[in-house]
């Protein structure tokens, strides 16, 4: 990651590739082996991909007619210079985009790499570029981490209590309306900080059994949506990141 | 409340018992008083204010226990109950009732108590399940952080009594150390705006002698409405409002927080802190064994499934369990028949005693045990802290249905009987769940409605016969889906309420309570045998013998002995003639059966004439095309007074029917006899209509006094009509496809 670390930014560090987004995953895997195993064979990169090995040999035929790798057929797979270059360019905003979501908008390891996956194909250089240098920021201001980013993952994290999984802890941070059941909610000890836990939906999915203070409540899944909540595990996310 | 002390020594002491709901107040009570008030494991077992008295000391003490609350802004019918007793009618003291393992939410109430300045002993109750959390109250220490004195009870074993009796009448003297009157401190910016607005207050002496001036103050900054009507009732309350409202927006500028966030973070503030003085928190004695329970009763999977198990073993058992002891007093009922039958002279008397009376209430009284375990299974239910788990699964159902949750509670205790039911519908929120809930109630197949099914059932269909019921349960239950979504298309179209429903830990029934349940039922039971049922029984006795007709029995009885007579001189003249014994025999009999069916004759013609005879001519264009027989129509008429009368008025007109001399038979064999014309379908059809025509008078009064007679008097019509469309659809339908 470091390795492209560099306090350069200029916009062409960030050019188009003129590859298809499928195809840039290829190079990226590519790259990503190379620097792993030194070797890199077609058995890998179907692995890595999890797509058939006729399918990746049809591929990369392709990258070698847009004279990015060399490859024999049987044989190991190298990066041309070029290839070099785009893989470069395609592992680059990668890594910053993983880096934007993970540290920035304190979203998990795991989905922060899907995001960057999806995202890094179709970003506009210019958007890249600011993007770059928002994390660029964000490390130069590094001892002040905890707090604007701190606070921003905070704000990211808080949802609507009724998006909280089985048995997930979190921090009650507001109840929104002005409704009766508001009222009576603050009455029965919903208040700022207070810690509380999604026990059980019930079997339809409906009424949620949460469990606040010493006792157990329950409520429809519509008044929980006017509960906005922090969880309080971080990497164990709400449904709206990772895939449940 | 401060000019009461000096006469407390010769008054007698009002003490209300004031708490969360299902801290334990009601059992409490009962403690404190001896009564057998309602007790069970849900919240909002308790809906209206109920008084009992006793004497400690030589004091005359009057205790009230109440519906139980979060805090003092109530929304729902019995929970208005309460704050409007606490505040309009200043109980001498207050027993803050507080369940010790929820210290922090029960706390909530009494920083509210303390602000109105209430004069409050604190039961700090369930000590023993605290013990078993592992918490370590100081009592002491609580008792003076808070300005209350502190007892410790364990309300289900009595534990503590005494000493909160004691407690109460130093409170209410004056003479106890810990009480003393303390402030919840706000923070010194919400202390001078409530400062500002009691500075406002003090302009009307009379506002301060009636309220407590801080406390209108906090409750009209937190917007409570209850608090703005009282103070419209002073003149000046123009000046006071604005600076309410100004006091409000400076705090909300201030904080960034809405007012009712900014006090009741105040408050929880003040409790967290006394908590963390008086409370120590050591391991677990017990694991709690709610959560793995849990696991298995509102499993996902297994959740509906024990739900319906558990709700069709409990019919089950209500109707096979049943059959051994019903059996037992049927033969009793008999004997005695039989016995009155031998012993007393013949006469209007005799037969009044033998068909009227033991024909009546002793066709009902065989019923009780069924009722019984169906009572028991319904308190297990609601002891246990299984009803709260069953309203929690089916709140989604119900909410598709247009109702609430909680209406599941009302409704299954609508199996036992909808008068109780009808009442618990208190604790729904909401005026339209709740009136939805009260007009499907009598859906709900009562118990009274058990014994018709019973008594059918078992003539009919023998070995299906718990199979019959149990349709006929869910019959009603449909119907009474069917019919919520009906009236709330036609007469409700507000939006949904909040499911807002404590789950309780669960309990282990006390054997005691369950008795109490199941003997309160007993004796219910019984009395309705000795009042109305007896009553009814005579009446439609009365009305089935009278008036005689002299001409037809005078008539008949010629005809009778000419036929004996003439009976005699033919077996004369056979056994003159030599006619083997064997067709003696035959002729005998045909002869006999000739006689007999002279009496049939006579009988039917009799009863044609008499009352309740002219009565069932009159129903039959009703009742024939459900194919009623006019016992069933009559027994329908008088079964609107209650359902079990049904059963007794049918008792009464077979037995009358079985006439002169024919042998005592029990009704069940009775209806079956052909002369009736009962089949299996229109033993269903009657069935059918007894479950959803009018509910008894008892639910229609308690419906009228809990939702309006307007209400009342539409659910009457449209049970009707319902009862007969059903019926008639059902009827002739079954006979098209020849049952
Ligand atoms: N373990 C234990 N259980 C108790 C104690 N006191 C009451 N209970 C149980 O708690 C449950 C609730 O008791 P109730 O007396 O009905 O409570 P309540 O406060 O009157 O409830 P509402 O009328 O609904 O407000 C019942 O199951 C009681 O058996 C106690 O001291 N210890
Ligand atoms: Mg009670």
């Amino acid at each position: 990651m470091k390795r492209y670390g560099d306090t350069a930014c200029r916009q062409e560090l960030f050019e188009n590739t003129d590859l298809s987004a499928n195809m840039e995953d290829y190079m990226e895997t590519i790259a990503l082996l190379a620097s792993r195993n030194r070797v890199v064979r077609v058995r890998d990169i179907a692995k890595t991909l999890k797509i058939t090995m006729p399918s990746v040999t049809a591929a990369l035929n392709k990258l070698r007619e847009k004279d990015l790798i060399h490859y024999e057929k049987y044989g190991f797979i190298e990066l041309t210079d070029r290839g070099r270059h785009v893989a470069g360019l395609v592992y680059r905003k990668h890594s910053f985009l993983k880096r934007f979501f993970g540290e920035i908008l304190g979203m998990e390891q795991t989905s922060a790499d899907e995001e960057a996956c999806r995202l890094e194909h179709h970003l506009s250089p210019e958007a890249c570029r600011r993007l770059y240098r928002l994390v660029e920021f964000h490390d130069a201001e590094h001892g002040s981490e905890i707090e604007w980013t701190g606070r921003l993952q905070d704000l990211m994290d808080e949802g609507p209590l009724s998006e909280l999984r089985e048995g997930q802890s979190a921090a009650i941070v507001k109840v929104l309306g002005d409704s009766p059941l508001r009222k009576r909610l603050i009455d029965m000890g919903f208040r700022k900080g207070e810690r509380i836990t999604v026990v059980k939906y019930a079997p339809l999915r409906d009424p949620i059994e949460l469990s606040i203070k010493d006792y157990r409540l329950s409520l429809r899944v519509e008044e929980a949506r006017d509960i906005m909540v922090r969880p309080l595990e971080r990497g164990r996310r709400r449904r709206r990141h990772g895939r449940e | 409340m401060e000019g009461n002390k000096a006469s407390m020594k010769t008054r007698e002491i009002t003490v209300g018992l004031v708490g969360n709901p299902n801290c334990g107040k009601t059992t409490i009570f009962n403690a404190l008083t001896g009564a057998r008030q309602k007790v069970a494991n849900w919240s909002g077992v308790t809906v209206e204010k109920r008084e009992g008295r006793l004497k400690h000391g030589g004091v005359s003490i009057r205790v009230i226990d109440l519906p139980g609350i979060y805090s003092l802004t109530s929304y729902s019918m019995e929970e208005i109950i309460t704050r409007d007793f606490i505040i309009d009618d200043r109980p001498d003291v207050i027993v803050n009732v507080i369940d010790a393992g929820n210290l922090d939410r029960n706390l909530y109430l009494t920083t509210q108590l303390i602000n109105i300045g209430a004069h409050s002993v604190m039961a700090l109750n369930m000590f023993d399940e605290a013990a078993n959390k592992g918490l370590i109250i100081d009592s002491d220490k609580l008792g003076t952080l808070l300005g209350i004195p502190v007892v410790k009870t364990v309300g289900t074993r009595s534990i503590g009594i005494d000493e909160l009796l004691d407690r109460i009448v130093q409170v209410a003297r004056g003479t106890d150390d810990t009480a003393r009157h303390i402030h919840i401190p706000f923070g010194d910016d919400v202390e001078a705006e409530i400062r500002a607005i009691q500075e406002k207050m003090r302009e009307d002496e009379a506002i301060g002698d009636r309220y407590s001036t801080r406390w209108l103050s906090v409750r009209l900054l937190e917007r409570d409405t209850d608090a703005v009507k009282k103070l419209k009732a002073f003149p000046g309350n123009e000046i006071i409002m604005e600076q309410v409202a100004k006091s409000r927006s400076v705090l909300e500028r201030f904080f960034d927080e809405d007012i009712e966030t900014i006090i009741s973070d105040r408050r929880y503030g003040f409790i967290a802190g006394a908590v963390r003085e008086s409370v120590k928190k050591t391991a677990p004695r017990r694991v709690d064994v709610s959560d793995n329970i849990d696991r298995v009763i509102t499993n996902r999977y297994l959740g509906f499934p024990i739900l319906f198990l558990f709700l069709w073993a409990l019919f089950h058992l209500t109707f096979a369990l049943g059959e051994y002891p019903m059996n037992l007093i049927e033969t009793g009922v008999h004997h005695l028949g039989l016995a009155v039958e031998r012993l007393m002279p013949a006469g209007p008397l005799k037969d009044l005693l033998v068909d009227g009376v033991i024909g009546g209430v002793g066709g009902v009284i065989v019923f009780l045990p069924n009722i019984l375990i169906l009572f028991m299974g319904i308190s297990f239910m609601e002891d246990t802290g299984y009803m709260a788990r069953a309203a929690f699964i089916m709140d989604r159902v119900m909410h598709t249905m247009g109702l609430h949750g909680k209406s599941f509670i009302p409704l299954i205790m609508g199996f036992g009987c909808n008068v109780p039911a009808i009442m618990a519908t208190r604790s729904l929120e909401n005026r339209q769940d709740r009136i939805l809930t009260i007009l499907i109630n009598p859906f709900m197949s009562c118990s009274a409605r058990l014994p018709v099914y019973i008594l059918f059932a078992g003539a009919f269909f023998h070995v299906h016969a718990g199979t019959v019921i149990l349709s006929l349960y869910l019959v009603g239950i449909l119907l009474a889906f069917v019919s919520a979504r009906l009236y709330s298309l036609v007469f409700f179209r507000g939006g949904s309420t909040p499911f807002v429903m404590e789950l309780p830990p669960y309990r282990i029934p006390t054997i005691k309570t369950t008795l109490l349940h199941m003997w309160d039922r007993a004796s219910q039971y019984l009395r309705k045998m000795g009042g109305i049922i007896l009553a009814f029984s005579i009446v439609i006795w009365f009305m089935g013998e009278y008036p005689k007709s002299p001409d037809i029995a005078r008539d008949y009885e010629a005809h009778i002995a000419a036929a004996r007579s003439h009976n005699v001189r033919v077996i004369d003249k056979a056994l003159a003639d030599q006619t083997p014994s064997a067709a003696l025999e035959t002729l005998r009999g045909e002869l006999e059966a000739k006689v007999e069916s002279l009496e049939v004759e006579k009988i039917s013609l009799e009863k044609r004439n008499t009352m309740i005879g002219r009565m069932g001519s009159a129903l039959t264009p009703l009742t024939e095309p459900l194919g009623f027989n006019q016992q069933m129509g009559i027994s329908l008429v008088t079964g609107f007074v209650a359902k079990e009368v049904v059963v007794s008025t049918m008792g009464v007109l077979y037995h009358a029917g079985n006439g002169a001399g024919g042998a005592q038979q029990p009704v069940d064999q009775a209806i079956r006899r052909p002369e009736y014309g009962i089949t299996p379908l229109s033993a269903y059809t009657f069935m059918l209509f007894v479950l959803l025509y009018v509910p008894c008078l008892a639910t229609v009064v308690v419906m009228g006094r809990e939702a309006g007679w307007r209400w009342a008097f539409i659910s009457l019509v449209y049970q009707l009509l319902l009862a007969w469309i059903v019926c008639f659809l059902f009827y002739n339908a079954g006979r098209i496809l020849g049952f």
